[in-house]
């Protein structure tokens, strides 16, 4: 790999315009770019387009873009190949900037503003971004405007390399980049979804009746929901009161004491109260689905811009609302392979719980590793018997791992008192215990907070940076930053690896992938995965490696998630039920025209 | 599609223990240590920190000089003792919102483990009180110049004892000061 701009025989800066309707492969409306050595920009509308790229993608060539996934991404709805080294001046940004407060946003004229250069035009580019997605047919004139628009873009991307190189490491730069081509991929590729259910969820007559249908039956469990005059359900925050006296569950409440209805609070709670999981998914599909958003082509499969890097820890960050791995886990069980194809959700075990052991190297933890960590820890604080194991006690096993993740980033004993369901003077012992097993990452955390507060930075072990300080930032998230940033270092490597190996990947989940296979050849591609994320999680570790379990979804079965599966069954007869009133409706309407 | 044309070559399942492949040894070029793996842990201090007195049941010294008096806020946030140094600029303004600001000694530990901190130790008011744990504790730090030494809570008489460390076979071997 070249580490130096002037090695390369040349630097391509490419930029695309192109319409982008949900769920479709972008439609490609021009592409413009600039060669250097020579510094010639080159324009070409869609129909000039052929059938390889107009410009060299070899080793000895940078291909230099911004937002590189959405570039690339044009290249492959071409059916061109990608360039060997792609250098996304959005990643090398967001890296420089994370944690720095960014005044013109993080987009490229927000990136050229940082620098210095506010000449440009903000309100016409948002014009002619607007004029391009509007799509087809353009006129002789609009067309030429948006040829000049997108070359200006090519000589923004020219001056903001010129503005960056001094902060730029290229090695680790060109491995960011070789992760957005892999992003491409992803989102070309799409993750298939069951499109005999979706356009009927998709519907909003339906959904509508979905939606209002499965509140009385979801909270049958709860009682929490009341009908207002209108015909509308309401959640009751009284009657939630009740639920929680009722089950002897603590609640965070407000600064006003009243009790919490955040989205987090949920969440968090749910992790600790199974029994809370329906509940938690009825809210966010009476509160955030109106309507079912979910990003998915004329073929099926769903596709949205994956947003690599975006998170604080450089995780990817796709919009929740259109993305199947959002946090309405009952949706996922739309999931499902094509004919003769198969998919594999292979996971990491216990990714962070083994992260901070051995970015410590702290070897009680390691000790703990060999065998399930949180029922270790259950075991060791006396919540289990001994012979316990995953299978006889799944949800105390899931509680404690939400405990003792909740521990290693410095949790509050009132907090997890709450989240667990114990009272908060057992929440502390098991604090104390957790500072007595693992003396050792509590004194490797200790020194990387005092190290991060001294010098004001902070990184993983691939680069990724972050500030402290300007933006707020608290001690909790400094623990936490280098066990998300290690673990989303170990998901790129292995990413890109399987990228070379032509593993069909389909999707990023926080500590898991997605992949998509021949029925033939499904176990030998999961086998492969397995061994290449083994390795991707021993390279970024130095010495220990991390374990993994994968799932075969074998057509025509779909993926399912335990959390979501009441909530799916639910969905799936009342769209049954709406469908036979329909049917029902009709013929009466028929015989009625009839008689 | 065009990534999918492309023969699929082999990747050898290998055991952990071998050598490293090709493509491991290029990914690990771009990897680098975190800060705590060989930073201050490797060579002996493994923390840093500010806390209101050395850590229980750890002997302790300190450092013979470094004896910084400076206003201090000390702040008691949930569970937790702070202690915010202020200009003295800030001293004004603080009092108008109801915050006094007292002057407090810095005394620097090391534990006999290595864990550097910072012991704020407040001083006497204006009238020249002082709270019995303050007195205590500065004489503990004081005694700390010259020899190892513990403290502990002395609840009934509402201060600190001091344990010393005296070598083993010494008569006085733990006596309290």
């Amino acid at each position: 790999m070249t580490a130096n701009l002037r090695d390369y025989e040349q630097v391509i800066y490419a930029d695309f315009e192109f319409v982008a309707k949900p769920g479709e492969h972008p439609d490609v409306v021009c592409l413009s770019w600039r060669e250097e050595p020579g510094g010639q920009t080159h324009r070409l509308w869609r129909d000039q387009l052929g059938v390889a790229p107009p410009y060299r993608i070899d080793e000895h060539v940078l291909f230099v873009c911004f937002v590189g996934n959405a570039e690339l991404h044009c290249h492959l709805a071409l059916g061109w190949p990608l360039p060997v080294n792609v250098l996304d001046l959005n990643a090398e940004f967001r890296c420089i900037t994370n944690g720095r407060t960014v005044p013109a946003g993080k987009g490229l004229l927000g990136a050229l503003a940082y620098y210095r250069f506010s000449d440009t035009d903000c309100k016409r580019k948002d014009a002619m971004q607007k004029r391009v997605m509007k799509g087809w047919p353009f006129t002789a004139e609009e067309r030429e405007d948006i040829l000049r628009y997108c070359a200006s873009d090519v000589e923004a991307l020219h001056l903001l390399l010129a503005c960056m190189q001094p902060e730029l490491e290229l090695s680790v730069a060109l491995h960011r980049g070789a992760f957005v081509a892999a992003s491409a991929r992803m989102e070309h590729r799409g993750v298939p979804i069951d499109m005999d259910i979706y356009p009927q969820l998709a519907d909003p007559r339906v959904w509508r009746y979905v939606r209002d249908a499965v509140v009385p039956i979801i909270d049958a469990d709860y009682g929490v929901y009341t009908k207002g005059p209108t015909g509308d359900w309401h959640f009751s925050l009284e009657h939630f009161g009740r639920y929680l006296d009722r089950e002897g569950i603590t609640w965070p409440l407000t600064e006003k004491g009243k009790l919490s209805t955040k989205r987090k609070t949920f969440e968090d709670m749910a992790k600790g109260h199974p029994q809370l999981h329906n509940l938690r998914q009825l809210r966010h599909a009476r509160d955030k689905m109106r309507k079912i958003k979910l990003a998915v082509g004329a073929d099926g499969r769903n596709r949205t811009v994956l947003w690599p890097y975006k998170a604080k820890t450089s995780r990817t960050q796709p919009k929740a609302s259109q993305w199947i791995f959002s946090p309405a886990v009952w949706l996922r069980s739309l999931i499902k392979p094509a004919p003769g194809m198969a998919l594999a959700y292979v996971d990491w075990s216990s990714m962070e719980f083994l992260i901070a052991a051995s970015l410590s190297n702290d070897p009680m933890m390691i000790e703990f590793y060999r065998s399930d960590p949180y029922l270790s820890f259950a075991k060791r604080v006396g919540a289990a018997p001994a012979s316990a194991t995953k299978l006889t006690h799944e949800p105390l096993r899931e509680r404690y791992k939400t405990g003792l993740l909740a521990i290693q980033y410095a949790i509050q004993a009132e907090t997890l008192g709450a989240r667990l369901g114990v009272c908060t003077f057992d929440a502390h012992e098991m604090i104390n215990q957790h500072h007595e097993l693992f003396a050792a990452y509590w004194r490797w955390s200790d020194d990387w907070l005092a190290h991060v507060l001294g010098t004001g930075v902070m990184w993983t072990p691939f680069g990724w940076t972050c500030r402290t300080g300007i933006t707020e930032f608290n001690a909790r998230s400094i623990r936490n930053f280098p066990i998300q940033g290690t673990g989303a270092d170990i998901l790129r490597v292995a990413c890109i690896w399987a990228t070379r190996h032509h593993l069909r990947l389909l999707g990023p989940v926080h500590d898991a992938v997605l992949i998509e296979a021949p029925l033939e050849r499904v176990e030998a591609d999961v086998k492969l995965m397995q061994e290449i994320m083994r390795r991707a999680s021993r390279v970024v570790l130095g010495a220990h490696e991390l374990r993994t379990d994968a799932k075969i979804i074998l057509h025509p079965d779909r993926y399912t998630d335990r959390r979501g599966d009441d909530v799916w069954a639910e969905v799936l007869r009342l769209i049954n039920e709406h469908g036979r009133q329909e049917q029902t409706a009709k013929e009466e309407l028929r015989h009625g025209l009839g008689s | 599609m065009a990534d999918e044309a492309e023969k699929k070559p082999d990747l050898k399942i290998v055991p952990a223990e071998e050598e490293l492949d090709e493509e491991e040894r290029e990914f690990q070029l771009l990897r680098r240590d975190l800060p705590g793996v060989k930073g201050a842990s490797a060579v002996g201090i493994v923390a840093i920190s500010v806390g209101k007195a050395p850590p229980k049941n750890e002997f302790c010294r300190t450092h013979s000089e470094f004896r910084p008096v400076v206003p201090m806020v000390n702040a008691e946030m949930e569970m937790e003792r702070h202690y915010f140094a202020v200009t003295p600029d800030m001293v004004e303004p603080l009092a108008g919102i109801g915050i006094s600001v007292t002057d407090h000694a810095l005394y620097l530990t090391v534990t006999s483990r290595g864990a550097v901190r910072i012991v704020p130790v407040r001083q006497a008011n204006s009238d020249g009180e002082q709270n019995e744990y303050d007195r205590t504790k500065e004489i503990a730090m004081l005694q700390a110049r010259e020899q190892w030494v513990r403290l502990f809570t002395d609840m009934e008489n509402r201060c600190y004892q001091v344990s010393l460390h005296r070598p083993i076979g010494s008569p006085h071997r733990n006596g309290r000061s």
